[in-house]
């Protein structure tokens, strides 16, 4: 079930209702229900891999227990491994057995071996990345004893598989969300509607911007040899909003969602094209995906403690990895490689912390300096993001060669004027509201002015939105 | 809970009110069919053209108006049809062409049909129209009134709900005007199925639904009585053409419908003259295999055919002063 269908307009007023009405006597009963409407949420996707994310579940749940009871160290690191290895070998299966095999299979190739492999028509589950990393971060969080093991299956099931968050994060913690899901809950008005607020927003982002920039997007990148430098150029612009539009859409529907349910999820986006650097662009993008990765492989790695080679090389490591959990193609670690590239010299500098407060606080414009930071990161993240959008990395080196020709200085035929006004009014309330948790938190205004904002905001869904079944780019991940 | 539920609800009405009120200003900004809407932008900057056909896919791919403009002297047609257009889509490009001064025709052809009706198909079509606006809703409650056809005023009215908001109208707007907008320039507006994405239907097939059609054409011998409203708002539509000197003509195109005799009862009933293709025993070759696209339509042969038989029929109901 996609946010932007009917069956979802039908289906969250349903639980809703359920869920402060029906079951609000009792938070357990609250949890069955949003277990079971999680359950329903990812059935209506494709119901076998229910059984799938079940197993999951309870083989992490399982492993937690046995880790808290094990006698000894070794015993306990046996569990922890046993439920890695589970994890990641479905992760790996579902997601990375064909790369391997035809990579292994041109490896072999290329010395001279032909060789059949045995490549296989595996269906990628839904949110399989996201939930793996869910049980991952609970078992080693069990493991290091910051949390302890959780002996109720029906609040672990829901913390992992919480419907708002179950297909494209954000990636939690069972520290941040389990102890909200074993408490009891109450109706708060505000809470509700700064979550219909998150959600307006989120439409306005997933299903204006996103998905009218796809079809110009998909356009260019699937005629890039025929297509002047200026089209590449807006192609690659417009994908940088298409992506943040679409993923960063999905993260305010699920935490506005969530907190209609009274459960706060991990924020996952803070505005990140207004970064200054790219070591702030990474700590305003996908930002559970990116403390998941600091926290349980950077840190373990060694972090920043080691010398400057040290550093180097887990930056690497992380921008690598998270490369490649995006997809199964050399395109994703090349964008991975390509982001740790732009981070070196700030890490080097040991400028890598140096943007920590909002840009221009306490000023209505940025000052040039500000404005020509932020176009650089600009700049740097779309380059990047053609090798994350092309179908190969020799499709992305054929679209970068194709900017740097004449055609570069002409105008662009697919330049299309409501799409670039609609995104400088994303543009702008974001910058509006920019220290604020996302771009429509506005109610600290007058409430006349929240309401006429509100309903401009409705209005251009409406007005320019698909309510087709375009699907979340992050679904494939 | 209760404050939250009753302020969604607000806002949810307070949007409606909007778009009612947007509706009423200006009746049709929802029109929204990108196609037809070229078109008419065409149009627009071309006073040259005089005579425009309006209808559904049975003008729009199956009248060629060069054929027409060979064959009727003083006369350079433009075809203004669009898919899936029934009564309240052309009556509302017919007020459109009425209210706007640039507009220049002497003639204006309409297909006439006895359709208004919503299904669970074409409701989004109907949206994507736009055609639902607060006349052409009247019009629809009184038409099925006049057939006791309540479950279809109830769905004029949700038609009219969901034409309030007009979901998807940008999307599908860009999406028609990316498929088809190479038809608009070229041909004089008219785009035969050949070049369309709908695949023609396999010849046994064809042949069979033909025969099956043909027989129930000739089964049907209900006794048919025009639609008072439909008669009462052509009239009324004519009534404005004459004064802006243009004149109004109906126009039935073969292949006929399996209903197509309700149409029959209304060869008399308009003041504006009724041009009718309709008759297969008079027209055999519209349902002969090869001029034939699929169920209802004409290829490019056929279309050629129906073209020819055309002109001459309008030529002698024009008025040439």
């Amino acid at each position: 079930m996609l946010f932007n269908s009917i069956a979802f307009l039908i289906f969250l007023p349903i639980v809703f209702i359920l869920y402060w009405r029906v079951f609000n006597k009792n938070y357990k009963y609250q949890n069955i229900l949003l277990l079971a409407a999680s359950f329903y949420f990812y059935g209506c996707w494709d119901w076998r891999f229910l059984f799938l994310l079940i197993f999951s579940i309870g083989l992490d749940y399982f492993s937690g227990i046995q880790i808290e009871n094990s006698k000894t160290k070794k015993m306990a690191t046996f569990w922890l491994t046993l439920s890695i290895a589970i994890n990641l070998g479905f992760l790996g299966f579902f997601k990375y057995y064909n790369f391997f095999i035809e990579n292994f299979a041109e490896l072999l190739s290329s010395f001279g071996f032909g060789v059949n492999m045995w490549v296989l028509k595996v269906i990628l589950p839904v949110g399989i990345s996201f939930y793996t990393f869910h049980g991952l971060s609970y078992v080693i969080d069990v493991y290091k004893k910051r949390i302890p093991a959780e002996r109720n299956y029906v609040d672990y099931a829901v913390f992992v598989s919480y419907f708002p968050l179950l297909v494209a994060g954000p990636i939690e913690r069972a520290t941040h969300l389990l102890p909200q899901i074993q408490r009891k809950r109450s109706f708060d008005y505000e809470k509700a509607k700064d979550g219909m607020a998150q959600i307006l927003w989120g439409f306005f982002k997933k299903m204006v911007i996103a998905d009218n920039c796809a079809p110009i997007v998909n356009e260019i990148f699937n005629h890039y040899h025929t297509e002047s430098a200026s089209n590449l150029v807006l192609g690659a612009v417009l994908f940088a909003f298409q992506i943040y539009g679409d993923f960063s859409g999905y993260s305010d529907i699920a935490l506005g969602t969530s907190r209609l349910f009274g459960l706060e999820l991990l924020k996952n986006f803070s505005f990140p094209y207004f970064s200054r650097d790219i070591a702030e662009f990474w700590r305003r993008w996908h930002i559970s995906l990116s403390s998941w990765f600091r926290d349980y492989l950077y840190i373990p790695l060694g972090g920043s403690k080691g010398g400057l080679w040290m550093k180097i090389r887990n930056t690497f490591i992380i921008f690598l990895v998270s490369g490649f959990w995006h997809g199964a193609n050399w395109t994703f670690i090349i964008w991975g490689g390509l982001n740790a590239l732009f981070f070196l010299p700030l890490l080097i500098a040991e400028k890598n912390r140096h943007h920590l407060e909002v840009v221009a606080m306490g000023k209505i414009i940025p000052s040039i300096r500000e404005v020509f930071s932020i176009l650089m990161t600009f700049t740097l993240t779309c380059f990047a993001w053609i090798f994350f959008r092309s179908e190969s990395v020799s499709d992305a080196i054929g679209y970068i060669r194709g900017i740097f020709s004449e055609s570069l200085f002409t105008f662009p035929t697919q330049f299309r004027l409501v799409l670039s006004g609609l995104i400088v009014f994303m543009l702008v309330i974001e910058w509006w509201n920019r220290t604020h948790d996302y771009g429509l938190k506005i109610q600290d205004r007058k409430p006349w002015l929240q309401s006429i904002i509100y309903i401009i905001v409705a209005y251009l869904i409406l007005n320019f939105a698909n309510f087709g079944s375009n699907e979340f780019i992050y679904f494939q991940f | 809970m209760k404050k939250f539920l009753s302020r969604l609800v607000l806002f949810i009405v307070i949007m409606f009110i909007i778009g009612l009120i947007k509706l009423a200003l200006s009746p049709n900004s929802n029109y929204s069919y990108a196609f037809l809407n070229a078109k008419l932008e065409f149009l627009e900057k071309h006073p040259e053209y005089n005579m425009y056909f309006i209808g559904s896919s049975k003008i729009n791919d199956q009248i060629d108006c060069k054929i027409i403009d060979q064959n009727i002297e003083g006369v350079k047609s433009y075809n203004l049809g669009a898919n899936a257009g029934f009564d309240l889509e052309n009556f509302q490009t017919l007020d459109f062409i009425l209210n706007n001064k640039n507009f220049k025709p002497k003639y204006i052809i309409v297909e006439l049909q006895d359709k208004i009706k919503v299904t669970k198909t074409n409701i989004k079509t109907e949206r994507s129209f736009g055609a639902f606006n607060y006349e052409n809703t009247a019009f629809a409650i009184k038409y099925h009134k006049e057939d006791k056809n309540y479950k279809q005023i109830g769905m004029s009215l949700v038609s009219f709900a969901l034409n309030v908001f007009h979901i998807n109208k940008y999307f599908d707007e860009r999406t028609v005007r990316e498929a088809k907008n190479n038809f608009v320039d070229k041909n004089q507006g008219f785009s035969p199925l050949e070049f369309s994405s709908t695949t023609r239907t396999e010849e046994q097939k064809l042949k069979s639904v033909i025969k099956d059609r043909l027989e129930r054409y000739h089964a049907d011998h209900n006794k048919y009585t025009p639609n008072k409203a439909l008669v009462s708002k052509i009239n009324e539509l004519s009534e404005r053409c004459k004064k802006k000197n243009i004149q109004l003509i109906l126009f039935i195109p073969g292949p006929a419908e399996p209903d197509a005799k309700k149409l029959v009862a209304y060869q008399n009933a308009f003041q504006v003259p009724v041009v009718s293709l309709v008759d297969p025993d008079m027209y055999p070759e519209f349902y002969q295999c090869e001029n034939r696209w699929d169920y209802g339509h004409l290829n490019g042969k056929g279309s050629k055919i129906l073209s020819e038989k055309t002109a001459p029929l309008l030529d002698k109901v024009l008025d040439k002063k």
